[in-house]
């Protein structure tokens, strides 16, 4: 028996006479190459199965050999507790730290451990460029990149989630481990194929905010073998920090708005769950949109949203607050992008969102570390990863009732200096939705520390 | 799935109206306007994103916004003297008038950018061609595997899957031929990688006469079939992209070699090999991955086809011994071998 990989997959050929396909628990035969077939994922089951069965098998699939010696950084208590946790795991499983607690070391901690070459698969284009430079402080050899307009691969590599899954097929036999940054998006946006179209058996998650067990995570890269939440850090590796939520009154006019639009969609929403109770928001739009007043309703659902997007009130609260912290350097939150461009265009400063290219954002995230543009405005881009060590303050004008992301965008700001108290605002609009979400948000706050 | 005809024409017609009506305004106005056009949800997002596609303009603008917010955003202008001082300033250095500054500042972004016609009003029937691509491309972006009856030239189709990393097994039926079409991993189960690979083949299926698809979505099936609005297929350079190197070589080599890029399929029996280049009275294929057993099947079919053959074969995606008839290549196919392949009496011809 032979075992090669292809195109995400191990093949399997030259079956010898007794020896019995069905010890590949799985595999699927491919009529056409008169082989059969299991995701790549499953090599090291393969392995330890034929190898138990005593089946002699010619295996051509060797991961690239990691030449070189890591200059690491020293490495935090926790980070290094992190690493140690994950490799009595077996070198598989997710290390939870909040946002500023730097992740990123711990992973090319991990990375130098495993002694394999590694695919560090990442959200965003900007995410791609930070790891890169960060992975090349630390690795003497050339960093492949994958993602943004590179193609590029080497022994240690970055990929973004949608160019990790383009390139799988072709490269998933060229390493030992997978790293993949702000984990808890495996099985959404970071499509789980990706890990099975890997032979790698080591793997390690980063995310601030690990999801509930059972699911792609714990699946694809393994259950949580390491966690802290913010307040396990405050004062240690992440800087004090206040939260101040601003009640925001709509204008007279913009009160009945929000209320008609908002009755609209409630009585429309409320017919829909008697009728399907326990429904998803998903199939509650899908049936929306086949019917006149389906539309309607979610028309008044938008129209509602788009009056907390950013109220008049909000538009002076922002202003008071970036007035009363002239000079110092702020990250605006935002609902949606059309309220960041809303902001970008009034108060002439740089949105940060998916649609800016790489040069363009590199350049302005150049000027706001330098202090000459101090003010960022975003909806999504600046919620994950991003590094952006100067940022003391974090004005959230809007956004939605997920811990996840509010745990998230406090991190933009936390990154300790000394003697720095940074300071993040809520602006919450009374007698709303939104002032329910803000309560929901804050769960994420909590401690959270796991270490077996 | 529902593809859009002549009875879509209205509505569509009213989508375009709406678009056609906010030029120079954002994208974003028009899409609130066109949410409100009765029509089912996912025929309306394909109609907007065809609008969106035919009507482009990004790159236009796109060195010119960069600029302009580069010079533009810094620090917030908490006051209106203040914003329309720096606008003025900047204005000024790019000598134009503020309020056209302003507008450029968005013009390449998707949402932001202004809705612009540059060559009219788009044609109902051309904006449908476009959405019933994307329709068919949502259909099979879902899928697990495809079983296609074409008509005409299958070629295009079978030599466009065989380009993505698709598993393609090509039958000849009396009046058509049947392809099934499935990735590898998507044998195990469904698979987003290999459903954007199948979604790659939409536009192509204008090329053929007539076409019908069977689509298995796992938990559901639909079907596909012309006649179906679509507009002219274009050329797949992937789908040829190393055998059109080969013959620009060997037409270098040999300038008086008769050479075809992508010939007919050929029949053998009932299976159906798809040689990538003709030269002469020969055949070449370029053979991605490969089993033995696959080369030597592979073989069999051309000489049942009566067809004189050169497997060209990628080394590296196997150790074994190559049979007669199949040449190796590591990194470059090198013409001059591939021509003497064809010449040398191993070439597998229909005598044996």
């Amino acid at each position: 028996m032979r075992m090669r990989f292809d195109r995400g997959t191990v093949v399997f050929d030259q079956v010898g006479d007794g020896e019995d396909p069905a010890i590949l628990v799985g595999a699927t035969r491919d009529a056409e190459l008169a082989a059969w077939r299991v995701p790549a994922d499953r090599l090291a089951d393969v392995r330890v199965r034929l190898s138990a069965a005593d089946v002699r098998a010619s295996d051509e699939i060797r991961t690239e050999p990691l030449d070189g010696a890591w200059a690491m950084p020293n490495l935090r208590w926790y980070q290094q507790l992190a690493i140690d946790a994950w490799r009595r795991a077996g070198d598989r499983g997710v290390i939870a730290l909040p946002t500023g607690a730097g992740k990123t070391l711990v992973a090319l901690g991990a990375i130098a451990a495993a002694g394999v070459a590694a695919l560090v698969i990442v959200p965003t284009r900007v995410l791609l460029d930070q790891w890169a430079r960060a992975l090349a402080l630390a690795w003497p050899g050339a960093i492949g990149r994958l993602g943004d307009g590179d193609h590029q691969v080497e022994a240690i590599t970055v990929a973004t989630y949608a160019s990790a899954l383009v390139w799988a097929p072709r490269i998933g036999d060229r390493f030992g481990l997978v790293v993949v940054d702000e984990a808890h998006h495996v099985g959404a946006w970071c499509p789980g194929e990706v890990f099975e179209m890997v032979v790698a058996a080591k793997r390690l998650g980063l995310t601030a905010t690990p999801p509930g067990s059972g699911g792609a995570l714990e699946r694809h890269v393994g259950d949580v073998v390491y966690a802290l939440g913010v307040a396990d850090l405050v004062g240690d590796a992440l800087a004090e920090f206040e939260v101040a939520t601003i009640p925001i009154e709509l204008a007279d006019d913009e009160r009945k708005v929000y209320r008609a639009a908002r009755g609209t969609f409630a009585a429309a929403f409320a017919r829909f769950q008697r009728d399907q109770p326990g429904a998803a928001w998903r199939e509650f739009a899908r049936a929306s949109r086949r019917t006149v007043d389906g539309r309607a309703a979610l028309a008044a659902w938008r129209a509602s949203r788009a009056v907390l997007a950013y109220p008049a009130a909000k538009r002076v609260a922002l202003r008071e607050l970036l007035a009363r912290h002239a000079g110092e350097r702020v990250l605006v939150f935002t609902a949606d992008n059309a309220t960041a461009y809303a902001i970008a265009r009034e108060l002439l400063v740089m949105p940060i969102t998916c649609d800016i290219g790489r040069a363009e954002r590199a350049a302005m995230l150049d000027r706001f570390r330098a202090g000459d543009a101090n003010v960022l405005v975003s909806a999504q881009v600046l919620d994950e990863g991003l590094d952006v060590p100067e940022a003391d303050i974090a004005i959230i004008v809007g956004g939605t009732a997920s811990t996840r992301r509010h745990v998230q965008r406090i991190g933009r700001v936390l990154r300790p200096r000394p003697g720095k108290r940074a300071k993040v605002y809520e602006l919450a609009t009374r007698a709303t939705t939104e002032a329910a979400q803000v309560v929901r948000r804050r769960r994420g706050l909590e401690p959270m520390a796991v270490s077996p | 799935m529902k593809a859009l005809a002549e009875h879509d024409l209205p509505w569509i017609g009213e989508a375009v109206d709406i678009v056609a009506r906010a030029e120079g305004l954002p994208w974003r106005v028009a899409e609130g306007e066109l949410e409100r056009v009765l029509a089912p949800a996912n025929a309306l997002a394909a109609v907007t994103s065809s609008l969106r596609k035919l009507l482009g303009g990004r790159a236009v603008h796109a060195r010119v916004a960069r600029e302009v917010r580069g010079m533009v955003l810094g620090a917030p202008a908490l006051s209106a003297s203040a914003r329309s001082a720096r606008l003025e300033t900047c204005a000024q250095r790019l000598g134009l008038p503020p309020r056209e500054l302003e507008s450029l500042l968005w013009s390449d972004l998707p949402r932001e950018r202004a809705i612009e016609l540059p060559a009219g009003r788009p044609n109902e029937l051309e904006v449908a061609a476009h959405a019933n691509v994307q329709l068919v491309q949502r259909a099979l972006g879902r899928a697990h595997g495809v079983q296609a009856r074409l008509w005409g030239d299958a070629g295009v189709i079978l030599r466009a899957a065989l380009a993505r990393g698709l598993i393609a097994t090509a039958t000849r039926e009396p009046d058509h031929v049947a392809l099934a079409i499935v990735g590898p991993l998507a044998l195990c189960h469904r698979t987003g990688v290999y459903g954007r690979a199948l979604a790659q083949l939409a536009p192509l299926l204008a090329a053929c006469d007539r076409f019908e698809l069977a689509i298995d979505a796992g938990d559901y099936t639909t079907s596909i079939a012309s006649p179906m609005l679509l507009p002219v297929a274009p050329t797949d350079r992937a789908g040829v992209y190393l055998a059109r190197k080969l013959a620009r070589d060997l037409g270098r080599l040999e300038r008086t070699l008769d050479l075809e890029l992508a010939p007919e399929p050929l029949a053998a029996g009932r299976a159906l090999v798809c040689p990538d280049l003709r030269v002469s009275e020969a055949y070449v294929e370029l053979v991605g991955f490969w089993t033995a057993e696959y080369l030597a099947a592979k073989l069999t079919r051309y000489h049942r086809a009566g067809a004189r053959v050169v497997l060209v074969v990628d080394e590296a995606r196997g150790a074994e011994q190559l049979p007669a008839g199949a040449l190796g290549y590591t990194r470059r196919i090198e013409a001059a071998a591939v021509l003497a392949a064809i010449r040398s009496p191993t070439c597998r011809s229909p005598d044996g």
